[in-house]
């Protein structure tokens, strides 16, 4: 029952939006095909490139890896929005259905979405392979390892939330060790170390055992759900403290519209900690390249790479790590930023501030607090790799027009297709959700990739050309401000209330 | 009647969700300082009836002018006279009551640091002093309901929208709220609200008008309605007006 109204909820949001927005619908399934596209064709120029002694070869553990990983973190994601963070589970919790019935569902619905997305990603790969001519070499069985690596990775992004909410402590760090321990074997296992007869047999074991011990943690499931329903009122002293702090992001002087608005979303995302996890997942990167540099030491020392690529590969690793960190500092926050609204949208749509002023202090918010964090991101590479001073420059001035551009971006398709639904994060789906990180990535390499191409013609040429990105980053910004406003105007009382 | 006189006018007001008609050809005149009560079941289209008057949606047809200005053309004047109260709040459960009170002053372009002395009376007569610096998601229903009445009227606006003002409110404070309505409209403010409650309506509305499907089936001040009618209770008229009384078999 509740898997079906899950999957009807599911197919009458992506019909709705297609007929309210059949425009972007369109843009962004033609976008998804040209960033395939695109792919296609750098994963065939990096299979045909002797770069190496031995050439390049596509890891398949290391994509099997990360693979598991989205998917997993993902599962984890949505088991905390859709089953404990979900108010109106409140009805079918005092049905005379046992919460195991609930969590099978809502597990199943997780499963059934993630297979029809991926499946149709991986179809219109094939698709585009055939039209495109340049077949990149599938593995075989890569079809059933992917359909297990789903079910193990959704069965785990379950059970671990789960756990986590057990209140006795002994039992739970049991749980947690045990847990812990198959969640090690399985990422042994995918990431290569075995790959005999006996891989798809132990990986489906994996996956059946954890499916299994979902209905053993019933016990476990409401007073998890009751106690992350109370958690929203905690006031914890990191609050209190970054709260004092409020006037440095958002503005001094005179009080505007603008810088209201930027307070108001600044309260509400700190406390509702998504700030807190965007900021934390930035460190990550941060700290991954400073991991990186210690592990591999400096680009002079490599050895299985030919010296004219070697001083490519940490530019090239802190380009991708600007990218990450825009897309999840900038375009996702800027695209569930009209979507965090939610019911209370009503709130901003009867004040007399207008459309523009919204949307822009929506966008003052994300930027006061992205672009420090950004120029941090930017910095560790450089510094550690001793980075001549043009390149630093390079990447500190691509890291601001990205910046620019990946804010305008997010805001615009944050107001043109909003989600008001809270369990979804306020995010849209996540075709749309992919879209517009594939559209990050195309503006990314215009953005990173043509200055790139001037620097090595002329170093100087070079910064000076990241410098002309900023304006067509902040071209961008304004674009997305402007457009977002239009869309923002025309959302209806109905589409939220 | 003078135009000056008019504080909302609304006329052929339709608006249609593909099949389903929410209004279907509404006209009414509100004067200023009259306190305008819209009846009507659930569905009848009260709510739809306010969002297109505050602004908040865009009618399929007719026109709707609130203070004498277009709500279509420029809805931020229109939002600029109005204070509107919905009938289930939904707040920023984050945010304490005085940060919403300050963002909706800061919104209306006021100093923030003025809002101690406008909510100042409003907070003591609702009992909400001691509340304000908690987060908004642990309110009750009826606290909600009154940081939202007062949202909805501390900057002191010419036109009152309430959706079930009572909603939520117990007793005490729902008779708290007919009085600021009368003393309201006596100081030439217009209050235009929607209700089901009827005893609630024909205590505070000086005229009213009865919704049913998208239509007005009935209107008029409470007295004209109860001649009509021949009760001395607006349900019955209400009930006459929407369909007759619903009649229960054995089991209900």
């Amino acid at each position: 029952m509740i898997l079906g109204a899950d999957l009807i909820t599911a197919r009458r949001h992506l019909w709705h939006r297609f007929k309210t927005h059949p425009f972007v619908s369109i843009m962004f399934f033609f976008t998804t095909l040209v960033t395939l596209t695109m792919a296609i064709q750098i994963l065939y120029f990096l299979n045909r490139m002797d770069w190496t002694d031995s050439g390049l070869q596509l890891d398949r553990p290391l994509t099997a890896v990360l693979f598991f990983s989205v998917v997993l973190a993902r599962g984890m994601m949505n088991t905390y929005r859709k089953l404990f963070e979900a108010r109106e589970l409140l009805v079918p919790f005092s049905m005379p259905i046992r919460p195991r019935e609930i969590v099978k569902a809502k597990f199943l619905g997780n499963l059934v979405y993630s297979v029809v997305l991926y499946g149709t990603l991986f179809l219109m790969t094939l698709a585009m392979m055939g039209a495109l001519g340049h077949w990149v070499w599938i593995p075989p069985g890569i079809l059933l390892e992917g359909i297990l690596l789903l079910v193990l990775a959704n069965a785990m992004g379950f059970v671990f939330p789960l756990i986590l909410q057990i209140r006795n402590r002994t039992r739970k760090n049991r749980s947690l060790a045990l847990a812990g321990t198959l969640l090690l074997i399985s990422m042994v296992l995918v990431q290569g170390a075995y790959r005999g007869l006996l891989y798809y047999p132990t990986l489906g074991l994996l996956a059946v055992s954890f499916v299994v011990w979902m209905p053993l943690l019933d016990g476990d499931i409401i007073p998890g759900w009751l106690w992350q329903q109370s958690k929203p009122f905690r006031v914890l002293w990191l609050d209190r403290r970054v709260d004092r702090r409020g006037g440095l992001i958002t503005g001094s002087g005179r009080w505007s519209g603008e810088r209201f608005v930027s307070r108001k979303d600044y309260l509400v995302l700190l406390r509702q900690r998504d700030m807190m996890a965007v900021l934390f997942s930035s460190v990550m990167i941060m700290a991954v390249q400073v991991g990186l540099y210690m592990f591999m030491g400096p680009h002079s020392g490599f050895e299985n790479v030919e010296p004219e690529y070697s001083k490519y590969v940490y530019p090239l690793f802190l380009a991708l790590s600007i990218y990450l960190a825009g897309v999840l500092q900038f375009a996702l926050l800027g695209l569930s930023s009209v979507g965090m609204e939610g019911r209370s949208l009503w709130i901003l749509k009867t004040q007399p501030v207008e459309a523009v002023t919204v949307v822009r202090g929506k966008a003052r918010l994300i930027l006061a607090v992205g672009l420090p964090v950004m120029l941090l991101v930017a910095l560790p590479l450089p510094l550690l790799d001793g980075m001549p001073l043009p390149v630093t420059l390079f990447f500190l001035l691509s890291s601001v027009s990205l910046s620019l551009a990946f804010t305008g971006i997010g805001i615009w398709s944050g107001a043109r297709l909003p989600n008001f639904d809270e369990t979804m994060k306020y995010l849209p789906d996540l075709m749309a959700q992919f879209t517009i990180v594939f559209l990050c990535l195309f503006i990314a390499l215009v953005l990173l990739g043509i200055p790139a191409a001037v620097m090595r013609l002329d170093t100087w040429a070079g910064v000076v050309a990241a410098a002309v990105g900023i304006g067509w980053g902040y071209t961008a910004l304004l674009w997305g401000i402007r457009w977002g406003a239009v869309a923002f105007e025309r959302i209806q009382s109905d589409e939220y209330l | 009647m003078g135009e000056r006189k008019k504080a909302i006018e609304v006329s052929g007001l339709v608006k249609r969700y593909d099949d389903l008609v929410a209004l279907g050809g509404v006209s009414l005149v509100v004067n200023r300082g009259e306190v305008f009560g819209l009846l009507g079941s659930n569905g009848a289209g009260k709510t739809t009836m306010i969002h297109v008057l505050t602004g908040i949606l865009t009618p399929t047809e007719g026109t709707a002018r609130v203070a004498g200005v277009d709500v279509v053309r420029d809805p931020l004047e229109v939002k600029r006279r109005i204070g509107y109260l919905p009938e289930t709040p939904a707040l920023y459960d984050r945010l304490t009551g005085m940060e919403y009170l300050q963002l909706i002053a800061g919104l209306r372009g006021m100093d923030p640091r003025s809002i101690d002395g406008r909510i100042g009376r409003f907070s003591e007569n609702l009992d909400m002093t001691r509340h304000l610096h908690l987060r908004m998601g642990a309110y009750s229903k009826g606290m909600k309901q009154k940081i939202s009445f007062m949202a909805a009227v501390f900057h002191r606006p010419d036109i009152l929208f309430l959706d079930e003002p009572t909603s939520g409110l117990d007793p005490r404070y729902s008779e708290y709220m007919k009085d600021f309505i009368r003393g309201y409209s006596k100081k030439g403010g217009t209050v235009f609200l929607s209700t089901h409650y009827t005893s609630f309506a024909q205590n505070v509305c000086t005229r009213v008008a009865v919704i049913h499907r998208g239509g007005v089936v009935g209107r008029g001040t409470v007295e004209d309605m109860l001649a009509k009618s021949g009760t001395v209770d607006l349900a019955h008229a209400f009930i006459e007006l929407t369909g007759g009384p619903i009649h229960t078999g054995d089991r209900g």
